[in-house]
């Protein structure tokens, strides 16, 4: 366990309510999570634990009257990922150097989108004008690249650097409306669980496809831009790219749009790909081909995947960490393997029980007793209280708090903590 | 695009007994009429000699069948029939049909072109700021608008701008573009509230959609997310019933023409109803029927155009 | 609560029970909440108290002429409220005459347009096949096509025109609407009918169908009557402007506003007026009609299933 990892998300103390008129639901309460470079990771829980919102919320696309209400969410591109992305773009920006001027004016003319000054109105450029801008990045700090060399020494206290004046840069609830749209399809991208829903009606898989790539990569070249969807679509294993760049989403079969929302979230090269429950509306002899494209596209491209769903079968196979979510709060986070061999949380435990194995015969199901607490209803102590086997008084009354209870293998349950030494809530 | 085009064949094709039918009910006009049909065609105070020579040409003698395929003959000819009504009698209908045919287009052509221009953008503002002043405010001036009936607004606006303020004329009857402006604004203004509702209510459809947060997942621009994609989606429901707002127009215009005395087809028939001129008002019903038929057409296709799903149907 | 329990008691009272007394007591109390609906009904109860209290109020009879010389042509004043048109009549008083021309219009057309429509559209439904392909053709048909343009060329032919004409004429070309309701509506039925065909209903099978096309319809019907009502009363003021509708001395008001337009330099208030009333009645009625369909809609999708 030499071989460092770097992060790239960390997600801390996350809180986003939703403020009805009924009163406030805490959809995420408190969430800790690091994701690192070339490791994906699944996220499981029931339905309304809040697996969906952590992935909106990490795109700041929190629908209202929702809202991420404290918290840090720190997002560094993976290197392996950025400068891919910026040999791309250097390669775009070298064949427009080459063309003509007159050229050059008709791409800005016809496909945009054109920066615009304060006043909101789109800018218009000379050639020399042009020649000196550069695309905008955040130039790396001194004190972050301490920061990012402590953590890849692995010192233990890196974590708590948190406060960290430069830190703050990479916070992404820090940065404004336009930066965050340079992130997302382009360093983050998520996918959706109902393709048939999620892909515009109205637009083919090439026009979506071409939007994006022109979008974030800034090419405008046609040629170009057809080459790129090309590639993509063959990327996920479609079959005849060239006729299903000019279809329309509801030409295409269930596993088909969902390949193609696959390519349009990995088309610029992104760090993190989110896919919220990629295979739930899929037939299940697709979802098994659709989950190992998921699995060695992103590897293939180096990005990190953060995959969420209510199955654990799904991530068994696809994960290499699994967080377990539970009304808002994350309770337990391992290894997959470790997980599945020693689960600590009664949670966890009683989804891994309420699956019939193989060979064993049963007349009941187990399940777990109760249902899922009202989040508008604040409760100070563990969440799973009520449903637990194994509860204490302190459990009632105090919030477990985040503990390594094996290597790498981090558990919130009193019966695991300590106990009634910890005063926080 | 070529199953465009087969949907396309596919509709023409459709409209052919639509037309036929259209021609029939038309032709069965003349029945409803009391008395004698030749009374309906022949000219007040006509010699028995003008009657009968009238029974000949449109085989009023005949079984029904063949009259009704002389009709037929006639109309695709030209020809339908002799005005008998005070000041046109003698002129051919068809005639004083193609004099004011352009009129009535251009009439409701611009009126279509008002009542869109102002609706589409006026329901999607309202659609963004849903329940908040604007919208409300735009929701309850459309609400009274589609209530007035058209020709107490074109009186209203005629009151106002002829009237009170002197700034444009009385009557219309010269055509031009001082006297289209308020029968096109009336016309216009009336579907406008309608197209507005529609495009509101659509828009805020397909806002809470799936693809849209999919969009902004994607780093899309706000306004490329509205005004594309939003817009081309939520636009969908509204030209389906371009169709049925054109049946309403073409009525409207009837209506309209009449109070500001604007030379089309509209006022043409309702002074062929005036002077008892049925063989005017039969050609007038023809053309507007017409109308309404071609309107619908060209509705279905541009339908299909925009909406790639519908082709197959 | 308490107004529920009353609504429910006085219904139980009057021999309604389940579904229906249900229905009505939801219908109620949430149309009570809803502004659109409150105001709808509020200027619907005025106009038709007017118009059935038009032979009893104290003013001026409708058709009393004053040709002498200054009685026309009156701007609105104490004595004549609306004013007088060019006979010299009282314009309100034919204003109130006019509301019970245009509301019995609207209604009957309304009520032989529901007729028609449902009867078309239970049969298209229940017989299916070749049937219901020839039906809904013509459905479609005179649904696409304008009702105000159908009304106008039947009014036209037929020359001696008149209340009665006019009622016809627009239940002629309103019926189309109700007909695609209900057929949907018995369509759907059927299809769920076949489901449970092997639980042998045989021979009830029309009975249940009417049974239970019926009630899901209610909601979605009541809202397009009231709709329809206000189109009728449009439709039949259109065609009184125009001159095919109503005849005089009846005082309609689409046949008030044809003299207004004539007058509309000297006398403007022969025009506002019954102009007014029509778009008073008419947002009535719409407002009704919306605020049905907001009160029954979430309801309705309950139904459905």
């Amino acid at each position: 366990m030499t071989t460092y990892k770097k992060p790239v998300l960390e997600i801390r103390g996350l809180k986003t309510q939703f403020f009805l008129r009924e009163g406030t639901v805490t959809a995420l309460d408190g969430i800790d999570l690091t994701v690192y470079e070339n490791e994906s990771i699944g996220m499981v829980g029931e339905t309304g634990c809040g697996k969906s919102m952590t992935a909106f919320s990490i795109l700041r696309l929190v629908p209202h009257p929702g809202r991420i209400e404290s918290g840090n969410i720190f997002f560094k591109e993976s290197e392996e990922v950025r400068s891919r992305r910026l040999r791309y773009e250097a390669e775009a920006q070298a064949w427009y150097e080459r063309q003509p001027l007159s050229k050059k004016k008709e791409y800005f003319a016809t496909y945009g989108p054109r920066p615009r000054d304060r006043k909101g109105r789109e800018m218009r450029f000379t050639r020399s004008e042009v020649e000196k801008m550069t695309p905008p990045e955040i130039a790396p700090h001194k004190l972050v690249m301490t920061y990012l060399s402590l953590l890849a020494k692995k010192i233990p206290d890196s974590d708590k650097i948190g406060k960290d004046a430069a830190l703050r840069a990479y916070d992404l609830l820090n940065k404004s409306h336009d930066y965050m749209r340079s992130v997302r399809g382009k360093k983050i991208s998520m996918i959706f669980q109902d393709p048939t829903t999620a892909l515009d009606p109205v637009f083919t898989v090439g026009q979506q496809l071409r939007e994006v790539i022109s979008l974030h990569q800034g090419i405008y070249n046609r040629a170009e831009l057809d080459s790129r969807v090309l590639k993509i679509l063959r990327l996920v294993r479609l079959a005849a790219p060239e006729t299903v760049m000019k279809q329309y989403p509801h030409e295409l079969s269930g596993g088909m749009k969902q390949r193609v929302m696959i390519a349009l979230a990995l088309s610029c090269g992104p760090s993190l790909l989110i896919a919220d429950e990629p295979t739930t509306a899929l037939d299940v002899t697709i979802q098994a081909q659709v989950l190992n494209l998921l699995k060695e596209v992103v590897r293939g491209v180096g990005s990190t995947m953060i995959l969420i769903t209510h199955n654990l079968g799904v991530v068994a196979e696809t994960c290499d960490r699994i967080c377990i979510m539970y009304a808002g709060r994350i309770v337990e986070e391992a290894t997959a393997a470790e997980l599945f061999e020693k689960p600590t949380h009664p949670y966890t435990a009683g989804l891994l029980n309420a699956f019939p194995k193989l060979g064993e015969r049963k007349d009941e199901l187990s399940v777990i007793k109760g249902t899922v607490p009202d989040l508008m209803l604040p409760f100070p102590g563990c969440a799973f209280v009520e449903r637990c086997e194994r509860a204490t008084d302190v459990c009632r009354k105090v919030r477990p708090r985040r503990v390594e209870v094996y290597p790498d293998h981090f558990v919130s349950c009193h019966l695991f903590t300590g106990g009634a030494n910890d005063n926080r809530v | 695009m070529a199953d465009l085009v087969a949907y396309i064949i596919r509709k023409l094709l459709l409209a052919i007994p639509v037309i036929i039918l259209a021609t029939l009910i038309v032709f069965l006009m003349l029945y409803l009429t009391p008395g004698d049909p030749v009374d309906a065609l022949a000219p007040p105070h006509s010699t028995q000699q003008t009657r009968d020579a009238i029974r000949e040409k449109w085989g009023l003698n005949d079984p029904p069948w063949v009259q009704y395929g002389t009709f037929l003959w006639r109309l695709v000819h030209g020809d339908l029939g002799t005005s008998i009504g005070f000041g046109t009698r003698d002129m051919p209908v068809s005639t004083l049909l193609s004099q004011r045919l352009t009129n009535t287009l251009i009439l409701m052509g611009i009126g279509l072109g008002i009542s869109y221009s102002l609706g589409i953008p006026l329901g999607v503002f309202a659609a963004l700021r849903q329940n908040k002043l604007a919208d409300r405010s735009i929701m309850v001036f459309t609400l009274v608008t589609y209530a007035m009936p058209s020709f107490w607004l074109g009186l209203l606006l005629l009151l106002l701008f002829a009237v009170y303020l002197d700034w444009l004329p009385l009557q219309g009857t010269t055509g031009g573009f001082r006297n289209i402006i308020l029968p096109a604004m009336t016309l216009g203004l009336g579907n406008a509230a309608l197209t507005t509702r529609m495009m509101r209510s659509s828009m805020l459809e397909v806002i809470r959609n799936d693809y849209i947060t999919q969009l902004r997942s994607r780093g899309i621009s706000e306004r490329d997310v509205i005004l594309k994609h939003g817009l081309k989606n939520a636009i969908l429901p509204v030209i389906t019933v371009i169709g049925l707002d054109i049946g309403w127009f073409v009525g409207g215009a009837v209506v309209v023409e009449t109070v500001f005395s604007w030379p089309g087809i509209g006022l043409l028939m309702t002074n062929g109803i005036l002077n008892t001129d049925f063989p005017v008002v039969r050609g007038c019903t023809i053309v507007l029927a017409f109308f309404v038929i071609a309107g619908n057409l060209m509705a279905d296709i541009l339908y299909a155009y925009v909406d790639p799903r519908v082709r197959l149907g | 609560m308490t107004m529920r329990r009353r609504l429910n008691d006085q219904l139980t009272r009057w021999k309604m029970s389940g579904g229906a007394k249900q229905f009505v007591v939801d219908l109620l109390e949430r149309g009570s909440r809803n502004a659109m609906v409150v105001v709808g009904v509020s200027i619907i109860t005025i106009m038709i108290s007017l118009a059935l209290l038009a032979p009893v109020l104290p003013i001026a009879p409708p058709n009393e002429l004053h040709l002498e010389l200054g009685e026309n042509f009156q701007t609105p004043s104490s004595r004549h409220w609306f004013g007088t048109d060019s006979l010299g009549r009282d314009v309100f008083s034919r204003l109130v005459w006019g509301a019970r021309i245009s509301l019995l219009v609207g209604t009957l057309a309304v009520l032989f347009s529901l007729l028609i429509g449902m009867t078309l559209g239970l049969t298209a439904g229940y017989f299916g096949g070749k049937t219901d392909y020839i039906i809904s053709g013509t459905i479609d048909l005179f649904w696409t096509f304008p009702a105000f343009l159908l009304a106008l060329a039947l009014g036209a032919a037929l020359e001696s025109p008149g209340l009665n004409t006019v009622i016809i004429a627009i239940s002629i070309s309103y019926w189309a609407g109700f007909a695609r309701l209900v057929r949907g509506q018995s369509l759907a039925v059927r299809e769920r009918l076949f489901v449970e065909a092997s639980k042998a209903l045989g021979a009830n099978s029309r009975r249940i169908m009417f049974t239970h096309v019926l009630p899901n319809c209610l909601a979605p019907l009541i809202v397009w009557a009231s709709i329809g009502v206000a189109d009728a009363i449009t439709i039949e003021s259109s065609l009184s402007f125009l001159g095919v509708g109503t005849q005089p001395p009846a005082a309609s008001w689409g046949y008030e506003l044809q003299s207004g337009k004539t007058f509309i330099e000297e006398a403007p208030w022969i025009a506002v007026f019954p102009g007014l009333a029509i778009l008073v009645t008419i947002l009535g009625f719409n407002l009704l009609g919306d605020g049905l369909r907001d009160v029954l809609d979430p309801r309705l999708k309950g139904l459905r299933r």
